[in-house]
């Protein structure tokens, strides 16, 4: 029996342990087992297996049973989950249901989740910009949250490394507040955008429309075919899965890798309930999981655990594992854990039409969706009357102009010959939000789930800086598009709920000091070493960057520094 | 919904579509509707008028029409299940009014009518919605956004009119225009 205990133990013992399989958990298990490393995975959904698991990645738009649209008795049983733009009949399995995870909204807060193998990777924009050091300096300058305990320097290695295996698609801009990388060609502007960038450099010369990064293959390496993957095949149909692995997610690049490597173990179904703390020892052990289905009990462990279970599934993870030593969440000394949570403001865009250059169309699809606007406000000193900035998503093209008047075969002629409306001509705001104290998730006192979790309670909201940005995105951009000679200029406040930018963040920081912040510099809990957190939980601000490269980036840096200290013995024994 | 059950959907589009004819000799007020259905009430007559009014709408040509490509099932599954149930209601109510109108201003039911003078209510309809009840003009303008979206979204218009590209495999962000193919445009030229 004794024996027994000792190989069942044996058998749940790994090198290291990853809670999550999204954007971050992926490049942690691909780190660690390509160190040799042993590595489980724990993932709280389902398996999703590349390819196999894609059910509507081939279908046509009439093989769907409603065009597309989402049952009215889905809509209805999902309010939260209706609002996100993948949410329509070829993705919506990717995205959790609202009665099946609820949580507590202490302010209206979308929260959207993907509980599958992948997670939100499946389902991504695939934006992927670097940081520069105007943004990782922004805290310090700026007087808000705490300083970055890193810099541009330290993640610019990293930032090539995640480059060329995941393929990133881009131009070399040669831009101070956005590096370039390691790029395949970038997707092209087209003649609308193209007018739009040449008529800033004249007007606005700090101001500039660069083709939009993107994780997709325009020009495949020899580490793209060793994935299995190949060129990207303009579809644009990425949140269904891609048989062309032409982006990059989890499931199609870093976990086969890591299975591939055979020292992967992929654990999906197991809901990670707490890190569990050995108090002689000063360090975390292992985890204890619920089988999501049958809720039976486990505990594996390793000398080493990557926390990456999505940033506020993060935090609620670190809140809940508790211990004599940690009374208020694992690794919160300073108090600071599920604090100063930020997101990017999304709610604010703007339309215009153009009636110039009509002697063009666009042929094809962009995966990119066309062009790109960093951060032109308060990048190299403050000049506005709100902290930071925001970057734009900009993109233009021709829609159809489809009459539906009349009967028969008038109607049909119509409908069969549509003519090219003018370019439309879409803006769209990305702000940095301020991380505040008042920013913050809890568990829920009382309230648990079907699993025994406590409830995550969520109270984040926008300020006075939100809404002075969102005016100047609103001024600036009108007069950039009146002057460009785009007509019909319409701005657009969406007024959604934060959370549905999908772009959450923090309340596990980083920064140099224990007393402010719950992580050093390499990611790991000040109080609790062996334990890191590599995923949007981490960030101490938000910049406007579309984050997951970041994360990506962050993840491999910190493996590295996780196998050299415990090479080094270092994270073995306090 | 995976592929299996996109097929099986498909299969059970062109089975209710065979069977239709095969109905005619039984009480069609009582007979329900051969398209299964989880919240509309409509019968097998029902179901018929629906029909005949889609192929006003759009009918056979040297192109395909509404029963060809059996636009009103489509209609009905929208209905059935993307549709709030306040909205069906009305649609049901305004379908079974269509026939009364028909006899008051044709002097038969819709389905004894020539197609000249079918077209001729529906277009009173489209144009005078005040002359006819509130539930009549919300089915009519219901059926027609439906039955056009759904020719527009079949598989025969998606293939030979408008044609979608599942797998472009290109972008050109200069497309001349004057190279768009006007007999066959594409999806992707837009």
């Amino acid at each position: 029996m004794a024996n027994l205990n000792i190989d069942s133990i044996k058998e749940r013992t790994f090198d290291a342990i990853v809670i999550g399989s999204g954007m971050s958990g992926g490049w942690a298990a691909k780190e660690l087992t390509g160190k040799g490393l042993k590595t489980l995975v724990v993932e709280r959904g389902r398996n999703v297996v590349h390819n196999k698991d894609y059910p509507t990645t081939n279908l046509n738009p009439w093989e769907f049973a409603h065009g597309g649209k989402v049952p009215y008795d889905v809509q209805q049983a999902n309010p939260i989950a209706s609002r996100c733009y993948v949410f329509k009949e070829d993705a919506m399995h990717f995205v959790v249901k609202d009665a099946e995870h609820p949580y507590v909204q202490e302010k209206p807060f979308d929260w959207i989740r993907g509980y599958q193998v992948g997670g939100k990777s499946l389902l991504w924009a695939r934006q992927t910009q670097r940081w520069s050091n105007y943004d990782f300096e922004g805290p310090a300058r700026d007087g808000f949250a705490v300083p970055w305990p890193i810099g541009y320097d330290d993640l610019a290695p990293w930032y090539s490394h995640v480059e060329k295996f995941a393929g990133i698609s881009g131009n070399r801009d040669g831009l101070a507040a956005l590096p370039d990388g390691e790029f395949m060609p970038g997707f092209p502007l087209n003649a609308v955008e193209d007018h739009f960038r040449e008529h800033l450099q004249k007007t606005h010369p700090d101001r500039h429309v660069i083709s939009a990064r993107c994780a997709h293959l325009s020009k495949p390496q020899p580490i793209h075919y060793e994935q299995g993957r190949v060129q990207c095949q303009n579809r644009t149909l990425c949140q269904r899965g891609c048989p062309f692995g032409g982006y990059f997610s989890s499931n199609s690049s870093t976990l086969p890798w890591a299975m591939k490597s055979g020292h992967l173990t992929l654990a999906p179904d197991l809901v990670v309930q707490s890190i569990l703390y050995d108090e002689q020892k000063g360090r975390a052990t292992g985890i204890r999981v619920i089988d999501a289905h049958t809720k039976a009990t486990t505990e594996y462990y390793a000398p080493v655990l990557f926390v990456n279970a999505g940033a506020l599934n993060t935090n609620l993870l670190l809140l809940n594992s508790t211990s004599s030593r940690f009374p208020n969440g694992l690794g919160n000394d300073s108090g600071v854990l599920g604090k100063y949570v930020a997101f990017h403001n999304y709610s604010a865009r703007v339309f215009a039409e153009y009636e110039g250059l009509q002697q063009f169309t666009t042929d094809g699809r962009n995966p990119a969706g066309g062009g790109y606007i960093p951060r032109f406000r308060n990048v190299f000193k403050q000049e506005t009357d709100f902290l930071r900035g925001y970057a734009t998503s900009f993109g233009a093209s021709r829609g159809r102009v489809q009459p539906r008047h009349g009967f028969g075969t008038d109607l049909k002629k119509q409908l069969e010959k549509p003519a090219l409306s003018p370019w439309y001509i879409g803006a769209g705001m990305m702000g940095e939000t301020i991380p505040k104290e008042t920013n913050y998730v809890r568990l829920d006192p009382s309230r648990k789930d079907e699993w025994g979790m406590p409830l995550l309670s969520i109270a984040v909201a926008y300020d006075d800086n939100d809404a002075k940005m969102k005016q100047d995105f609103f001024e600036q951009f009108t007069e950039m598009f009146t002057n460009a000679g785009f007509t019909n200029i319409k701005t657009n406040d969406s007024h959604q709920a934060p959370g549905l930018d999908i772009h959450e963040m923090g309340g596990v920081r980083m920064g140099t000091d224990p007393r402010t912040s719950m992580l050093n510099k390499w990611n790991q809990l000040h109080a609790c070493p062996n334990v890191f957190v590599t995923d949007g939980a981490a960030m101490t601000s938000t910049s406007t960057q579309n984050p997951s490269l970041t994360y990506m980036a962050l993840t491999a840096r910190a493996v590295d520094h996780a196998v050299r200290e415990l090479t080094q013995r270092n994270l073995k024994t306090t | 919904m995976n592929r299996r059950l996109a097929v099986r959907h498909l299969t059970l589009v062109a089975g209710a579509a065979a069977l239709l004819p095969g109905c005619l000799s039984q009480s069609h007020d009582e007979q329900a509707a051969t398209y299964p259905l989880k919240h509309l009430a409509l019968n097998a007559n029902q179901e018929k008028l629906l029909a005949e009014v889609c192929e006003t709408l759009i009918p056979r040509t040297d192109t395909p029409g509404a029963k060809d490509l059996s636009l009103h099932l489509y209609v009905l599954k929208m209905l059935d299940d993307c549709t709030p149930p306040k909205e069906q209601q009305t649609f049901v109510a305004g379908l079974g009014q269509l026939d009364a109108a028909a006899t008051r201003q044709l002097g038969q039911s819709f389905g004894a009518s020539a197609a000249a003078q079918r077209t001729a209510l529906l277009q009173r309809i489209d144009e005078q919605p005040t002359q006819f009840s509130d539930e009549l003009a919300a089915f009519y303008r219901a059926a027609r956004q439906l039955a056009i979206d759904g020719y527009t979204g079949s598989k025969y218009f998606m293939t030979k009119q408008v044609v979608y590209e599942l797998v472009p495999g290109r972008y050109d962000g200069y497309f001349p225009v004057s190279k768009v193919n006007l007999a066959v445009p594409h999806h992707g030229q837009s």
